[in-house]
């Protein structure tokens, strides 16, 4: 039997990962050596034109700064929310639902939303008028306002994964351990601290690790909301490059960059899951 | 056993210097076996010793290393060969779960592309010697343990398989149920004819059902034989401590000087070792064999030409239901168990006694059996 | 988690759901008036909250504009497509994952890729190949097809695995015992041991691909699935087909919310993924 289904399985294995390989890994490689192409010799000429080019220093930046802006919001949120329905009296299933919505909707409906909330004329400002106060300019280019509204919306939409995972991290603490610190003494802050938290790491980093290699490469919702020179990021600077300026080469050079940064991420994360004992994280 | 039966007795299945180790230690060292055809044949053996390698081998599920294995005459190839010529019962029975019972019959059929009529045919006449009386509708979680049994013998015999293999199939079967399907196993033998081949670590499966079996201990064959035979001749100590329940006493006994006599402990017994004994030997006597009789000082004790008598004390009687099982101390130092109709207090002193002829002697160093 | 006893617990926790429903709520509110009153409404300032005359013509153009239809049909084509590839091809390297180890590397490193390779960096060069051979902004879609097929293959592979590993080793052996070959044991044991997970594979590669923005907005750049139709419509400023269209993207996605609710807990948190 086994050596009968040996070359099954060899089947099985060569044709998806062959599959995989022609329409990811190839372009990827191709993409990669179109990089260093600078007029069909060899040359790092499409790097220097990037560090020359004061938008991509923005774009990097940006790529740095708003990734960090969302996952701190989204964990906070997630963490928070998965403490609230996690615990012993059930929410109400509507709650659950409303919970998990921002999720199953299409991430460029979410950002259609956003859009008309956020828009000078939007709804928020609307709102705001109607309060009393001052219309703001929420998705103003270039502001500090707009890259923090980016980075809301994107929690936004994520944060019901994160919470599904940290809830599911909560489910596989015993709850003797709560009643322990309950007769102890302990606070609601305190157990916090002292149980769920220290508990709830192999999770958290496993969601952290997961989340950072995808807030990292954020594209529609800086597209959608403020235009990609608006709040400017390494796949949209990359994709400016590549369907406005016609910079096949110099685009791709962006977009290694992007991805050198997602591999030291991967690579991080790895090293942090052995270390926080992170289970069922795959890579 | 039939005569006509004896005489179609060509080997269905020949093993020569078959080996497969693993890696991580176990596997079968240079097996050499012959069954015949219609027999039913028991590989008896301690969990580790190789039998279901064996097993697995000749269904063609895994192949040996060295040696061969011929079924029919013919060479089993590298395992496709013997898949059509062998079915096998395994230990969890091994039912596809989303298939209804008579689904699960009817799969091999269903292979072969056979008409529905002829289909519905054979697996009523499979369920039906299989014993099974149920709607064959149903699926296997919905059936019972005994049940599930009897869907995969259906299963492997509606093929009409030159050999049927077991693996274990009573052995995750409570014991009452355990009890009535060997006797059904055996009834269903007789009646089909088909050469059996059946594995199992529990001794009493094995003496009740073989017609031949080989004792299996780390890989190697110590002894095949009729159950008989294993049982009143074992070969080797393994074998001896193996079949039989309870368990054969095994002491290491010293000659007397000019070998007139056995010591057990300090107790000397009139017994003559086998000539080739020169020294240290181990002696083997079975609880059913040892009869125990309350020693009385006035009584003489009436001594059969060709007996051995032990004198001791009691020390333990357990009772097993149709009788006790009694631990007699002999000597300072060696204990013995014997069966005995009647409860027995401690500190009794008794007189065990056996037939000479009913004695075993082996050789301390190589476990063989000297005569 | 702590006894959360009092009356201020309380009220802090009806807070709390409140505002979860609201923020869900509202946003679909808006766009559903957005989607059914006519676009001066929508472009009203200050917004109007309420809606003051409802029209059909948004919903009806979504249907009935050949640009519009067309793009549901592109979409729906492109999912459906795409998620049987990615289920028939994960279903094989789920086994492959089931049952050896190479297998199973194979799997992880396929996840690997597909999770760490940014959208950007695979499209320009694939939208460049795809141009070669014909694939690009094809009028059937069928490049993009094939490229959302092999971002779902591996989580659908995943999905799959522990389904496969569940069924022991002995059955297959007794199928093949009884005379049927590796792949009739695979087709005729495995796969419908795995029907659960396979359809779950399915639905799960069904919305990722109707979901996809990016590779869809570089290789359909004319024929173009709803996503970047949606924020075309959004840039051009076209409020009520824009938002008529939201909505209709909101069907499959919500059914299955609604359809699945408590399930998902589990399932997501294992695949995890935008």
């Amino acid at each position: 039997m086994n050596r009968a289904g040996r070359t099954m399985r060899a089947v099985f294995i060569a044709v998806p990962a062959l599959f995989m390989a022609i329409f990811l890994v190839l372009p990827a490689v191709s993409g990669a050596v179109l990089s260093f192409d600078v007029g069909g010799r060899l040359s790092l000429g499409n790097y220097r034109a990037l560090l020359g080019d004061r938008m991509f220093w923005r774009a990097l930046l940006g790529n740095l700064a708003i990734p960090l802006g969302s996952l701190a919001i989204e964990f906070a949120l997630a963490l928070g929310l998965a403490l609230y329905l996690g615990a012993r009296r059930k929410p109400p299933a509507a709650v659950e639902v409303a919970a998990i919505l921002p999720f199953a909707i299409p991430e460029i409906v979410l950002l259609a939303i956003a859009r008309y909330i956020f828009i000078p004329r939007g709804y928020l400002n609307g709102a705001l008028l109607a309060a009393g106060g001052a219309p703001l300019g929420w998705l103003r280019p270039g502001s500090a306002l707009a890259s923090l509204v980016v980075m809301a919306v994107d929690a936004w939409h994520v944060t019901p994964v994160v919470m599904l995972i940290l809830l599911a991290g909560l489910q596989t603490i015993p709850p003797e351990l709560y009643e322990a610190a309950a007769l102890d003494g302990a606070g609601a802050l305190q157990t916090f601290r002292h149980v769920t938290l220290p508990l709830l790491t192999p999770a958290l980093v496993g969601a952290l690790v997961l989340r950072g290699v995808d807030a990292l490469r954020i594209f529609s919702t800086t597209l959608v909301l403020t235009g990609a020179e608006g709040t400017p990021v390494l796949s949209t600077y990359a994709y400016l490059l590549w369907s406005d300026s016609q910079e096949p080469r110099v685009a791709m050079a962006a977009a290694m960059m992007l991805a050198a940064m997602v591999t030291l991420m991967g690579l991080a994360g790895i090293a942090l899951g052995r270390r926080f004992g992170a289970s069922g994280v795959a890579a | 056993m039939s005569a006509t039966r004896e005489a179609a007795a060509a080997p269905v299945l020949r093993l020569r210097g078959v080996r497969r180790r693993f890696a991580s230690g176990g596997g079968l060292d240079a097996i050499d076996l012959e069954i015949a055809a219609g027999e039913f044949f028991v590989l008896l053996g301690p969990s580790g010793c190789g039998k279901s390698t064996l097993l697995r081998l000749v269904a063609g599920l895994d192949t040996p290393q060295s040696g061969a294995i011929e079924l029919g005459g013919r060479a089993l190839g590298d395992g496709a060969g013997g898949r059509g010529e062998v079915a096998m019962v395994f230990q969890n029975f091994a039912l596809y779960p989303h298939l209804s019972a008579f689904d699960n019959i009817a799969f091999p059929l269903r292979l072969r592309r056979m008409g529905s009529g002829e289909i519905a045919r054979r697996v009523g006449a499979a369920a039906k010697m299989a014993g099974l009386d149920l709607d064959l509708g149903r699926r296997p979680h919905e059936l019972s343990g005994g049940e599930r049994q009897r869907v995969a013998l259906a299963r492997a015999l509606v093929r009409e398989p030159r050999v049927v293999l077991m693996d274990e199939p009573l052995s995750s079967l409570d014991p009452q149920l355990r009890q009535s399907l060997r006797v059904e196993l055996k009834e269903f033998h007789r009646r089909t004819g088909r050469t059996f081949l059946y594995v199992t670590h529990d001794q009493t499966d094995a003496l009740t059902l073989a017609d031949r079996l080989a004792v299996m201990r780390a890989g190697r064959i110590e002894q095949v034989g009729t159950p008989a035979e294993v049982y009143d001749r074992p070969q080797t100590e393994f074998v001896a401590r193996f079949v039989g329940e309870p368990a054969m006493n095994l002491v290491r006994v010293a000659l007397a000087p000019k070998r007139e006599a056995l010591m057990l402990g300090d107790a000397r017994v009139a017994v003559q070792p086998p000539s080739a004994v020169d020294s240290d030997v181990t002696l083997g006597m079975r609880p059913s064999d040892l009869s125990v009789s309350v020693s009385s000082p006035h009584k003489s004790p009436a001594c059969a030409a060709d007996a051995v008598e032990i004198p001791g004390e009691v020390e333990d009687a357990e009772f097993v239901g149709a009788r006790y099982l009694v631990t007699v101390r002999v000597g300072a130092s060696l204990s013995l168990k014997a069966e005995s109709a009647e409860r027995l207090e401690p500190t009794t002193p008794v007189m065990l006694a056996m037939r000479r002829a009913r004695l075993h002697f082996f050789d301390p160093a190589s476990g063989r059996r000297l005569e | 988690m702590n006894r959360r006893a009092g009356a201020g617990w309380a009220a802090v926790r009806a807070a709390i759901a409140a505002a979860i429903v609201l923020g869900a709520a509202l946003p679909l509110y808006l766009l559903l008036k957005q989607a059914i009153t006519p676009e001066r409404e929508s472009f009203a300032w200050p917004p109007l909250w309420l809606p003051h005359r409802i029209v059909g013509t948004h919903l009806h153009a979504v249907f009935a504009l050949p640009e519009l239809r067309g793009a549901i049909l592109l979409s729906l084509g492109i999912a459906l497509l795409s998620a049987a590839l990615a289920t028939a091809l994960g279903a094989m390297l789920g086994y492959a994952m089931a049952r050896s180890g190479a297998g199973r590397a194979a799997g992880f490193g396929a996840l690997t890729a597909a999770r760490l390779l940014p959208m950007i960096a695979v499209a320009i060069p694939l939208a460049i190949g795809m141009g070669r051979v014909g694939l690009y902004d094809s009028p059937s879609g069928l490049g993009l097809a094939l490229v959302h097929s092999a971002l779902a293959l591996p989580v659908a592979a995943l999905m799959v695995y522990p389904a496969f590993a569940a069924l022991p080793r002995e059955v297959e052996e007794a199928a093949w015992l009884d005379g049927a070959s590796p792949a009739r044991v695979f087709v005729l044991i495995d796969l419908p041991q795995a029907r659960g997970a396979l359809a779950g594979a399915f639905v799960m590669a069904f919305i990722l691909s109707w979901d996809e923005f990016g590779y869809a907005l570089l290789i359909q750049v004319t024929h173009r699935t709803l996503p970047p139709l949606l924020y075309y419509y959004m840039v051009f400023g076209d409020v009520g087909a824009a938002s008529a269209l939201a909505l209709l993207m909101m069907v499959p996605a919500v059914c299955l919310v609604i359809a699945l609710g408590p399930m998902l807990r589990g399932a997501m948190a294992a695949g995890g993924l935008r």
